[in-house]
C-alpha cells in the first residue's frame, strides 16, 4: 500500500472544543481525495494540521512514510506538500510572474544566490514562464496581483502551489467565491494536473467534489462519518441523515443546482440527480 | 505600517515590466532603454561625486557631503530591513555604535590600519546581530520593534557603563584617520575619497544583493510570511540574514562615522539615533536604496543649515517628517517618480 499521506487518529482540541476527534485518513499516491462536511466539521482544522500551520493535540501525520507531525509547513512544502489557500494569499504587490518565480527558485535550491540577478537564472527564468502556461497566466506575468480579477487570482493561487512541483497537493475550496464560468475553469485547470499529482480537495461546492474526486471523505463532528466511492458516499443514509439535519440548515451549503440544503428532500436532490460526472448544466455557460 | 504598504507600488511598478519583458520575450527593447538611462544618470551622480572636492574647496562642505554618504550607508542598511524585508527596527543604532567604538578602540589602542580598524568593527556589528536578531526575529511587528530597540538599549547602557573599555561618559577621543600601506587619510579630501569608495561598493553590493534571488525572498516575507512558509521558504532564516547583512553595512558606517568623527561616546548609540536613520529612510524613500541616501542628505543638510540659525531644528524636522509621512508617504523617491509619470502623462497628451 503506497500511501502518500497518512493523518492516525489525530485530535485536536481548542479549549474544550474538539474540532478533531480521532480523524483517520490516508491518501494514496495518485489518488483524488475530496473532503467535504457541514460547517465546523472540522475540515480546515484537518486542513491545517496536515500543512502545519496547526499541531495536533495527538495523533500523527506521514507524509510519504515520514512522520511530519512536528516539521513547520516550510519542511513540509520542502518534502513535497503543496496547498492552495482558502481565501488568496498571494503576494500583492509583486507581479504575477514573480509570485511564481519565488516558487520555482526555492525549488531550484538558488534562493541563498546574492550576488547574481534574479534574471539571469535561465533555468528558473524558463519554468516560471512554463508554469504560467499551464495555469493560462502567461500573457498576465506583468501584472501586478492587485490588478487580476478574482478568478485570475485563484488561477495564480494554483500556479504559485504547482510551481513548488508539491508530490501532494491540498486544494481548500479552489472554486471559492468564484463565478460559475470561472468555476468550469477550475474544474478544467484541476482535470489537467498531471495524473501523477496525488490531490486532497477540502471544497463546498457539490459539482467541484464530485467531478474532480475518486473518493469522498465525510467529515462530521471532527470525526470520519463516511468514505467510499462519490455514488456509495451519496447513497449513505448517515450522510444523508447529516446533510438533511439541523446542522446542514444552518450551513447553508448549495446543491449541484443551486438548492439550498435546507430545501433537500433527499441526498439526490443535493447533489443533482444521476449524471453527476462531468455534469455542467448546472454551471451555466 | 501604512508607509510599508504603498511603497511596494514603487517596487512592483519598477520590477514588472522588467519580468513581462523576459517572461513574454518582448518588450526587451523598453527595459534595456531604462537600464541606460538608469546607467547614464549613475555615472552622472559619480562624476559629480568624484569631481566635488576639486570645485568645492570649502573643508566645512567637503565634511557635511562626508557625513551624508556615511548616514548614506547607514540608511540603506536599515532601508533592507524596513523597505526589503518588512521589519521595522528601532535598534539599529546599535550595529553603528558597535562598531564605531570597536574601531575607535582598535585604533587608539593598538593599530590605526584601515582594514585592521574596519574589519574589527564589522564583525563586532556582525557578532551583535546573530544573537540579538536571532530573538527579535521570533516576534513581528510591534513586538519586533520593542525588541530592537531594547536591544540597542542595553548596547548603549554597556557603552555608559563599562568606563574601562568605552571611557564611559566622556567618550573615547583622540580616533586618529585610518592609514592603508603608508597613506592617510587625514585629509578632507582624501577621506572624502574613501568613504565615497565605500559608499559606491556599499550601494552595488546592496543594489545587487535587492535584484537577487535572496533579495526577492526577502521581499518575499514583507509581502507575504505565511505564502512564503507555504512554499518551502525557512522565514526566519531569511530574516536572519537581512538582519545581519544590515548589521554588517550599519557596522560599516559605525566604523567610517569614528574616523570622521574622531570622536565616539554614547550618544552614538542611544536609541535617538536609530530614530533619526529611520527618518532618513522614511523620509527618501522605504525599498528603493536610493530614498534613504537622499533622505539622509535632506536630514543632515536641513540638520547643519537650521542649527546655524536657531537650536529649534528639530522642530523643523519633526515638520518635515509630519509632511512626509501625511503627504508624500512614498518620500522623496516616490515624489520624483510621480512628478515623472505626471511630465509623461502631459507628454502624450
Amino acid at each position: 500500500m503506497t500511501d502518500l499521506l497518512r493523518v492516525e487518529h489525530v485530535e485536536r482540541h481548542f479549549g474544550g472544543l474538539r474540532a478533531l476527534n480521532g480523524v483517520d485518513l490516508a491518501v494514496a499516491t495518485r489518488e483524488r481525495l475530496a473532503v467535504i462536511g457541514p460547517n465546523g466539521a472540522g475540515k480546515t482544522t484537518l486542513f491545517n494540521v496536515i500543512a502545519g500551520e496547526l499541531s495536533p493535540t495527538s495523533g500523527r501525520v506521514l507524509l510519504g512514510g515520514e512522520d511530519v507531525t512536528r516539521r513547520r509547513p516550510d519542511q513540509r512544502a520542502v518534502r513535497g506538500l503543496g496547498r492552495t489557500f482558502q481565501k488568496n494569499n498571494l503576494f500583492l504587490g509583486l507581479s504575477v510572474f514573480e509570485n511564481v518565480r519565488l516558487a520555482v527558485q526555492r525549488r531550484h535550491g538558488v534562493s541563498w544566490n546574492a550576488f547574481s540577478p534574479a534574471a539571469s537564472h535561465r533555468t528558473v527564468m524558463a519554468e516560471t514562464t512554463e508554469q504560467l502556461d499551464t495555469v493560462r497566466l502567461r500573457d498576465r506575468a506583468g501584472a501586478t496581483v492587485r490588478e487580476l480579477s478574482y478568478g485570475e487570482q485563484r488561477q495564480l493561487e494554483v500556479a504559485v502551489a504547482l510551481a513548488c512541483r508539491p508530490r501532494l497537493l491540498l486544494l481548500d475550496e479552489p472554486t471559492a467565491g468564484m463565478s460559475p464560468a470561472e468555476t468550469v475553469g477550475m474544474i478544467d485547470l484541476v482535470k489537467g494536473l498531471p495524473p501523477d499529482l496525488t490531490l486532497l480537495i477540502i471544497e463546498h461546492d457539490m459539482d467541484v467534489v464530485f467531478a474532480l474526486a475518486d473518493r469522498i471523505v465525510v467529515l462530521h463532528h471532527g470525526e470520519v462519518l463516511a468514505e467510499g466511492r462519490p455514488e456509495e458516499v451519496r447513497k449513505n443514509p448517515r450522510v444523508m441523515a447529516v446533510y438533511l439535519g439541523t446542522d446542514v440548515t444552518a450551513s447553508g451549503l448549495v446543491g449541484a443546482d443551486g438548492v439550498k440544503l435546507a430545501d433537500c428532500h433527499s441526498l439526490a436532490d443535493l447533489v443533482g440527480g444521476p449524471p453527476i460526472e462531468g455534469e455542467r448544466g448546472a454551471l451555466g455557460p | 505600517m501604512a508607509i510599508l504598504r504603498d511603497r511596494e507600488l514603487t517596487d512592483s511598478a519598477a520590477v514588472a515590466p522588467a519580468a513581462a519583458g523576459a517572461a513574454v520575450g518582448g518588450a526587451q527593447t523598453q527595459s534595456r532603454a531604462s537600464r541606460r538611462s538608469t546607467l547614464v544618470s549613475g555615472l552622472t551622480v559619480l562624476a559629480t561625486l568624484l569631481v566635488f572636492p576639486f570645485v568645492v574647496p570649502s573643508v566645512y562642505l567637503q565634511n557635511v557631503i562626508t557625513e551624508v554618504l556615511i548616514f548614506g550607508i547607514f540608511a540603506m542598511s536599515l532601508d533592507l530591513l524596513i523597505g526589503y524585508t518588512g521589519l521595522v527596527s528601532f535598534g539599529h543604532a546599535a550595529f553603528f555604535g558597535v562598531a564605531a567604538y570597536t574601531a575607535a578602540i582598535v585604533a587608539t589602542r593598538y593599530s590605526d590600519n584601515l582594514l585592521a580598524t574596519l574589519a574589527a568593527g564589522v564583525v563586532a556589528a556582525g557578532l551583535l546581530a546573530v544573537p540579538t536578531g536571532g530573538l527579535a526575529i521570533r516576534s513581528s511587528g510591534i513586538y519586533f520593534l520593542m525588541l530592537t530597540l531594547a536591544f540597542s538599549q542595553i548596547v548603549y547602557a554597556a557603552a555608559w557603563k563599562w568606563t574601562w573599555l568605552t571611557g564611559g561618559s566622556n567618550g573615547l577621543a583622540g580616533v586618529p584617520r585610518p592609514k592603508f600601506g603608508g597613506f592617510d587619510f587625514s585629509s578632507p579630501a582624501t577621506f572624502y575619497y574613501l568613504v565615497l569608495v565605500f559608499f559606491v561598493a556599499t550601494f552595488l553590493a546592496l543594489r545587487r544583493l535587492v535584484s537577487s534571488p535572496l533579495g526577492h525572498s526577502f521581499i518575499g516575507v514583507r509581502e507575504n510570511e505565511s505564502r512564503m512558509q507555504a512554499i518551502g521558504y525557512d522565514v526566519w532564516r531569511i530574516k536572519l540574514a537581512s538582519f545581519v547583512i544590515a548589521g554588517l553595512f550599519g557596522g560599516l558606517a559605525g566604523a567610517l562615522f569614528s574616523y570622521y568623527n574622531g570622536f565616539v561616546s554614547p550618544h552614538d548609540v542611544y536609541w535617538s539615533v536609530s530614530g533619526h536613520v529611520m527618518i532618513m529612510v522614511i523620509i527618501g524613500g522605504a525599498g528603493t536604496l536610493v530614498g534613504p541616501v537622499l533622505g539622509a542628505a535632506f536630514f543632515l543638510i536641513v540638520q547643519n543649515v537650521v542649527s546655524s540659525q536657531t537650536d529649534r531644528w528639530p522642530l523643523i524636522m519633526g515638520l518635515a517628517f509630519i509632511f512626509f509621512v501625511l503627504a508624500a508617504r512614498r518620500g522623496i523617491v516616490g515624489m520624483y517618480l510621480d512628478a515623472v509619470a505626471v511630465a509623461r502623462a502631459a507628454a502624450r497628451r
